[in-house]
């Protein structure tokens, strides 16, 4: 699984400010030790890999935002008749636990969040956001795999939301919104199969992710990280800043020259690069200078690659003259 | 509460004050074409609203009301422009998403535009292969700021051998209102206005009673005297200014040009050069460094931007291209 931006990771703590990374932190890898680096802006984990950091201290108790870009890739798995496999995908997970150093693998003894994909037998994919210890899930609806997303889920002991696209997805639950959430000091795993059964690791790519111990559940806060970015939202600096935009549309012509032009008394031929020869009132054309072809008449039906005049006499070269 | 995107309107600029301008290649300097009480007028482009929320892969979008964009197969949401079906309906049906290869999401509320290719710019260029055209930026909240404003370009052309460049050109006077204490028909006289802005700082603005018994009488502006206050204006008012009469200035004109080619004046005054101006370089609007509402659009003021498109020799035809023109600002001071 690709993760951009270096893993880029945001955590934000009521007692601290924004930091662009995990300070004294940092991700390791289970598995083989070397991952693909990604020209800078990111790494890719090789299969059965995953990215754990232990000894995180959230401070979560009831307020938790958890928003990521992901590029979500359907896993097409099928049984041996062909048909599709509902699979889950990893994405993250953290709970209470530690390293296993015998096992070399992540142990948890307290599952606090999972969230993980749902491939569908449709193609299409759903997010699920799962506190297992609270015997709690709640599910979107399905969105399109092979495309960038933006997921962001909202907690604040009594409610649960999950947008996708910056639009508050309606989802389906199981169980009741916990009114607490134990994550103080977790261990946070990202790619992990962090269940058995019919889980995968994941193709796609994980970008941006942030946890941050506040409810934001506003749709323009939404609109703000997926439009701008998290800095919109989470940056004192940049919370009362606006923008607003006015495209604007228009076709570029191509830009006529005159190769040559051979004047007649009151009219004047003009001979164009685009290997047209026209007829006009010499005072319209030097007077107006249009490049379109509006009011100016095709003459004789000459085309040529080389139009011009020498000596009086039309010159045409590679061209046609149709009688 | 505080000002909103909405409250930010893009204009044609006229010739004359109060004028509607109707002719795209016309917009070339001169007055907010915006008439006096609807705000609809000569904008840019005809907008409506969302009705519902789009997500970044929505297909569908609902319109507050269609009928200004009745026809319309590009309509832009954001910076976003969306290829659709034409409009014939509250109902528009999305034929391509981020057509100028921006995405975004938009809320209801949020303006839509009824865009065409066929209206900014025109295929007439001179010598060098460029066209100007200037557009007025207005604050049209009537109690909000936009502080600390900053114009650029989102992004610049999708068309490499094509540039769009900008400048900025900042009114001498920026939007008062004010209260006569002794008139005739073509002089007033605001003791208020005495040494706070120097001689003739309102020439050419267009001045509009706003009670009195000429209420909505409109009116240049000749010349201003700082010692007294006076306005002396073009052409007499049917009735004599009245103590207690009230009136607004508008913003004062930008210079105009004669057509779509001729190159205005930059770079000197109260005229920004042209720049391509990214976000990481932005231009302000305070050009002169003394613009009476500073960095700040009040209600009301307006901002010049002139616009520059060049295209390059041997260029081929490219269409549907786009460039997106945006104001930055905060809410709060």
């Amino acid at each position: 699984m690709p993760l951009l931006s270096a893993v880029k990771m945001l955590m934000r703590f009521s007692d601290t400010s924004l930091l662009d990374d995990i300070s004294g932190n940092q991700f390791k890898v289970k598995g083989d030790d070397s991952v693909i680096s990604l020209d800078s802006t990111g790494i890719q984990l090789k299969i059965n890999q995953y990215l754990y950091m232990d000894n995180i201290s959230l401070g979560v108790t009831n307020n938790l935002g958890i928003g990521f870009w992901l590029y979500s890739k359907h896993p097409g798995v099928t049984d041996q008749n062909g048909t599709p496999k509902n699979m889950q995908v990893s994405v993250l997970d953290f709970g209470i636990g530690s390293f296993d150093t015998v096992e070399g693998d992540v142990s948890i003894t307290t599952q606090v969040v999972r969230i993980y994909e749902e491939a569908q037998v449709d193609g299409t994919m759903k997010l699920v956001f799962s506190m297992p210890s609270n015997s709690f899930t709640a599910k979107t609806e399905s969105y399109t795999a092979n495309k960038r997303h933006y997921f962001w889920i909202a907690y604040n002991g009594s409610t649960l939301k999950i947008f996708v696209d910056a639009i508050d997805n309606s989802i389906s639950t199981s169980g009741s919104v916990p009114s607490s959430i134990s994550a103080s000091t977790v261990i946070l795993s990202i790619n992990r199969l962090s269940s058995s059964g019919n889980i995968l690791n994941n193709n796609g790519v994980l970008d941006d992710l942030i946890i941050v111990n506040t409810f934001v559940d506003s749709a323009l806060s939404m609109q703000n990280i997926v439009n701008y970015s998290l800095d919109m939202v989470f940056n004192t600096d940049y919370a009362s800043i606006q923008e607003a935009d006015l495209p604007l549309l228009f076709d570029d012509p191509t830009p006529i020259r005159i190769n040559d032009t051979f004047s007649d008394g009151p009219t004047v031929l003009v001979a164009r690069n685009d290997g047209k020869l026209l007829q006009g009132s010499s005072l319209v054309w030097d007077v107006r200078r249009d490049f379109s072809n509006k009011g100016e008449q095709d003459v004789s039906n000459v085309f040529g690659s080389d139009i011009g005049f020498e000596d009086n006499y039309l010159r045409v070269k590679n061209g046609i003259i149709k009688l | 509460m505080s000002i909103s995107k909405s409250d930010i309107k893009f204009y044609l600029t006229s010739a004359t004050a109060g004028v509607k301008q109707t002719n795209y290649t016309q917009s070339i300097g001169g007055y907010s074409a915006n008439v006096n009480g609807n705000i609809s007028d000569s904008l840019v482009y005809p907008e409506t609203t969302l009705a519902t929320d789009v997500s970044l892969y929505g297909e569908s979008l609902a319109l507050s009301s269609y009928t200004d964009l009745s026809g319309k197969t590009f309509l832009s949401s954001g910076f976003e422009i969306i290829k659709v079906d034409s409009v014939s309906s509250n109902s528009v049906s999305v034929s391509q998403r981020s057509k100028n290869g921006l995405k975004a999401a938009h809320l209801s509320g949020d303006v839509v535009r009824g865009l065409a290719t066929e209206s900014i710019f025109n295929d007439r260029f001179d010598d060098d292969l460029k066209q100007y055209r200037c557009l007025a930026i207005k604050n049209t909240n009537s109690t909000y700021h936009a502080y600390n404003v900053d114009v650029f370009l989102r992004y610049n052309s999708r068309n490499p051998n094509s540039v769009i460049r900008i400048a900025l050109e900042q009114p001498r006077n920026d939007y008062i209102t004010g209260s006569i204490a002794s008139g005739t028909k073509t002089k007033i006289i605001d003791s208020s206005l005495k040494g706070s802005f120097d001689d003739n700082h309102f020439i050419d603005s267009n001045l509009i009673m706003t009670s009195g018994s000429n209420i909505n009488q409109e009116r240049i502006i000749l010349s201003f005297d700082s010692s007294t206050g006076e306005i002396v204006l073009d052409s007499s008012l049917p009735n004599s200014a009245s103590n207690g009469d009230t009136f607004k200035i508008e913003p004062a004109p930008a210079q105009r040009v004669s057509s779509g080619i001729v190159s205005p004046t930059f770079g000197s005054g109260r005229v920004t050069p042209l720049r391509m101006a990214d976000r990481d370089n932005p231009l302000q609007i305070n050009v002169t460094g003394d613009r009476d509402h500073g960095g700040d659009l009040r209600p009301n003021d307006v901002i010049y931007v002139w616009l520059e498109r060049r295209i390059k020799d041997e260029a081929n035809s490219f269409d549907e291209n786009s460039t997106v023109l945006a104001i930055n600002y905060y809410t709060v001071e």
